[in-house]
């Protein structure tokens, strides 16, 4: 294993390295460190993405390039530049090989053709071939297309490699790509985009991957300022999707409304599990477990914060109890500091009716807690559920949810809830009153980072966030006579 | 025994392991108080018991043989953010103050402490710095970048300058206002060529970042004063990196400060200590300036502590010269407050020494800081919610 990992850049079909390195993250003596661009290169990198941005629309159908993106996941996974990824998220989120492992395959699943190809019949919503050209059907109005954006910022979070989703689907929509990575994961993008060059280089010209520092010395990089300048009319870029915490959310929305360019915004948000009743089934526990928890040390948006139980709560926080021991086998976690975990399981010591729930040796691995029904949950107990770190909650019934929600103002941060049992997930009752509560995903217990074809990501599908519906005007005997019977045309016109 | 009455005889142990003069011999006396401070604790406060039970420890506190059997907790248990601070508290039929930490991330430690810990702390570090400031301790004078009537993060300071008082008048250079601190020099800039005509032995210290800075600007002034050994340098308690409670500065290079020292007032690195110190433990250690490791190295007062190097992710001790890890402090010096007998601080150090230091020949552990620990959360789009809004 390397004692040192030198990420390049990755710059339209070429792997380059820069005068200016960075060190991101060293761990038991392995570092990472990465190649820095100035803000001129980055500036440059955009302009020539401006010059490539429509290239790909007339070379290549949609379904075609979702073709070249499985060919790139083979040209990824597998060989030595998954290995060199691997090892280097190792050591910049401090999460164990299996769990980073488990990480990356959502990825390799995301970029199966198949799965790309359902994506994309679903977003086309029975208009196929609307990404590649005008469609109509013989009762409408209008030709309608889907057009890329042009080049699109990817300013992705460290949390998980599944943020490189959005540069798929940003390829997929025939965009060009400039691509910021995250201090957690610097190396999915970079590789990836080789990968992706391998396979096609007309599609590799479309990207460029960076990682930069947001801050130097306490001040915003300068970098940020050429890619959203003062005047609108300097800006070069179309789009930007932000992933991350609140402060490089917060940054990049400021920046790119004063220079009026589209966002589109993923997170902060938080997710729940809520069991109506005690599940008896191993797999619930299990899924759950490696699904929502141990994938991403629970701080993805996507990841289970509080699990409630309506029903034996104690019961449910003894069996997560008992899977979290068996699956940390399979998952070490080597991301929990002693010091973090001590410091939140007190806090639990003298809450009413809680009990707390710790490995053998009280290790940091892992803690459940049991709050009971009559015991008031806090925005401190959402915030403790990381690293595994789960608080089980007691309720009488879906208003205590609700109520919480509505007492806290979290509508708008809400993301996942998982159900248990399924049933309910096809009850009007339960659906329509959880997407009242700000929630846009409902899923099975153990699939809240299951996005089916279709599935709703922060309340949109993002295959569509990243074109434009145009339209144009259909003139013809049919449409003429639909006019008229709509109105829309006056008879003496 | 009743509680109170066992207090006052482990408080007049403390206070005689501290005064004999031969700490070195008294190994067995300190694991032997050290057991028993434990186990008073652990008798007479409930919450402490509990905390044993979720900590990665065995919890059995009777069979103490080794510093390391005492389980060790973090410090940020005493976090004002944590809300437990004052359930630490063994004893409380005696009067008693919070000493909070400097803030400097804007979330202080509260520990509790009466008279007799305040009494124990100021013998302590007086008599720690006194060792390493070498013949006449402070001398005549000290002139501290502190202030005078401290708010709130400089208690530990207030602390020995209240003890150097006793025997050393102290000049303090620091105002505090409703603003923060602001530093008024005029009288040390006064003083010193008086100063330089004489033969008086004297200190100047305090915090890192106001001591560095302002005698910085003396020296861009062009002023220089030749002391020849006569003025000694006592700071501490960190802000190497220029932010130490309200204090924001740029970063100072430890070797640009020992090197401003001698352009300034020919003093050599050997009469310049710096001491490692937290708010939560009432243990010392001083540091003298190595020129083969270019930074300071830090002592432990054996006769009173004991230093371990631990992995932050499971607490198992490292071991062996070069080893890095957080530090844990153990100490008996703690009759008050339960907890803050084994302390791992959110500090990374660099064990230089096991046993003895091969620069000045000192017994015991010897270390050098690395860094802050920043293990501990990771935000991403799935963010603090606390943090979040309160930022909205």
């Amino acid at each position: 294993m390397k004692e040192e990992y030198k990420l390049p850049i990755y710059l339209q079909g070429k792997l380059e390295e820069s005068d200016t390195t960075h060190l991101i993250a060293e761990l038991d003596g392995r570092k990472v460190i990465s190649c820095i661009p100035s803000p001129e290169d980055v500036y440059n990198a955009v302009l020539r993405l401006k010059d490539v941005s429509r290239t790909l629309e007339d070379r290549y159908t949609i379904r075609e390039l979702a073709e070249i993106l499985d060919g790139a996941r083979d040209a990824f996974f597998g060989t030595d530049r998954y290995a060199d990824t691997v090892s280097i998220l190792e050591i910049t989120t401090g999460r164990s090989r299996e769990v980073v492992k488990e990480d990356l395959n959502k990825l390799e699943e995301f970029m199966d053709k198949h799965y790309l190809q359902a994506m994309i019949k679903d977003a086309e919503g029975g208009y196929r071939g609307i990404f590649d050209r005008p469609v109509s059907k013989i009762m409408d109005l209008v030709y309608k297309r889907r057009k890329p954006l042009g080049v699109v910022f990817h300013h992705l979070a460290g949390n998980s490699p599944m943020v490189t989703t959005s540069v798929v689907i940003g390829v997929l929509t025939k965009n060009a790509n400039l691509v910021k990575t995250g201090s957690g994961d610097p190396a999915t993008s970079v590789y990836l985009a080789d990968a992706i060059n391998d396979v096609d280089e007309k599609v590799g010209e479309t990207i460029a991957v960076f990682y930069w520092p947001a801050t130097i010395d306490g001040e915003l990089n300068e970098i940020y300022y050429r890619i959203f300048p003062e005047t609108p009319a300097e800006v070069l870029i179309d789009g930007v999707a932000c992933w991350g915490g609140e402060t490089s959310i917060n940054t990049i929305k400021k920046l790119a409304n004063a220079s009026g360019v589209k966002i589109i915004e993923h997170g902060p948000k938080y997710s729940i599990d809520i069991m109506f009743d005690v599940p008896a089934e191993d797999s619930i526990y299990r899924n759950l477990l490696r699904d929502s928890i141990v994938s991403h040390d629970q701080n993805a948006c996507i990841s289970t914060r509080v699990i409630f139980v309506k029903g034996d709560g104690k019961k449910v926080a003894e069996n997560i109890a008992r899977y979290f021991e068996k699956i940390k086998e399979e998952y070490p976690n080597t991301s929990s500091t002693v010091g973090e975990v001590i410091g939140k399981r007190i806090v639990y010591l003298k809450r009413e009716g809680a009990k707390i729930y710790t490995p053998p040796k009280n290790s940091p691995d892992w803690t459940v807690v049991y709050l009971p029904k009559n015991t008031e949950l806090t925005l401190n107990d959402i915030d403790a559920c990381m690293n595994r770190f789960l608080v089980v909650k007691e309720i009488e019934s879906l208003d205590d949810i609700s109520e919480f929600i509505r007492r806290n103002n979290l509508e708008r941060y809400m993301q996942v809830a998982g159900i248990y049992p399924d049933t309910y997930l096809s009850n009007p009752e339960v659906t329509e009153r959880l997407w009242n509560l700000g929630f846009s995903k409902l899923s099975k217990i153990g699939e809240h980072q299951i996005f089916y074809p279709g599935a709703s990501h922060d309340d949109v599908v993002p295959l569509l966030e990243f074109t434009r519906y145009v339209t144009a005007d259909k003139h013809n005997l049919v449409t003429k006579t639909l006019k008229r019977l709509y109105g829309l045309v006056s008879r003496n016109r | 025994m009743d509680k109170l009455e066992a207090y006052r005889q482990l408080v007049d142990r403390m206070n005689d392991l501290i005064s004999n003069e031969h700490p070195f011999k008294n190994n067995h006396k300190k694991i032997k108080l050290l057991r028993d401070v434990i186990n008073f604790h652990f008798d007479h406060n409930e919450f402490y018991r509990k905390v044993l039970s979720i900590i990665p420890s065995d919890g059995d506190v009777e069979n103490i043989k080794e510093p390391s059997d005492v389980p060790p907790l973090p410090t940020h248990v005493f976090k004002r953010s944590v809300g437990k601070y004052a359930d630490f508290v063994t004893v409380r039929e005696i009067p008693f103050k919070y000493y909070t930490s400097s803030a400097t991330g804007g979330d202080p430690s509260l520990v509790a402490r009466t008279d007799d810990d305040k009494e124990i702390m100021k013998s302590v570090y007086y008599d720690r710095y006194v060792d390493f400031l070498g013949d006449n301790g402070f001398g005549e004078k000290l002139f501290a970048f502190a202030p005078p009537h401290p708010k709130l993060g400089t208690a530990q300071i207030a602390q020995i300058y209240a003890k150097i008082n006793e025997n050393v008048p102290v000049e303090y250079l620091v105002e505090l206002d409703e603003k923060g601190a602001r530093v008024v020099p005029e009288l040390l800039l006064k003083e010193l060529p008086k100063l330089e005509k004489s033969d008086v032995v004297f200190t100047v210290g305090g915090s890192v970042p106001l001591t560095y800075h302002t005698l910085l600007k003396f020296k861009e002034k062009g002023l220089s004063w030749d002391f020849n050994g006569r003025c000694k340098i006592a700071v501490g308690a960190g802000g190497w990196d220029g932010v130490k409670g309200s204090i924001n500065l740029p970063p100072i290079s430890k070797k640009d400060f020992i090197d401003l020292m001698y352009q300034l007032f020919r003093t050599p690195s050997d009469k310049i200590v710096d001491g490692y110190a937290t708010s939560e433990i009432s243990v010392l250690f001083p540091g003298h300036w190595s020129e083969e490791h270019q930074d300071f190295l830090y002592h432990t007062p054996v006769a009173y502590g004991n230093v371990l190097i631990r992995d932050s992710r499971n607490y198992e001790i490292l071991e062996g010269e070069g080893s890095r890890g957080l530090i844990n402090i153990i100490s008996p010096l703690a009759p008050t407050t339960a907890g803050t007998n084994s302390l791992v601080v959110s500090d990374i150090v660099e064990l230089v020494a096991e046993d003895k230091c091969d620069e000045c020949g000192r017994r015991g552990p010897v270390f050098r800081y690395i860094s802050r620990d920043k293990s501990s959360y990771k935000t991403g789009c799935g963010a603090m919610v606390l943090k979040y809004l309160k930022e909205l």
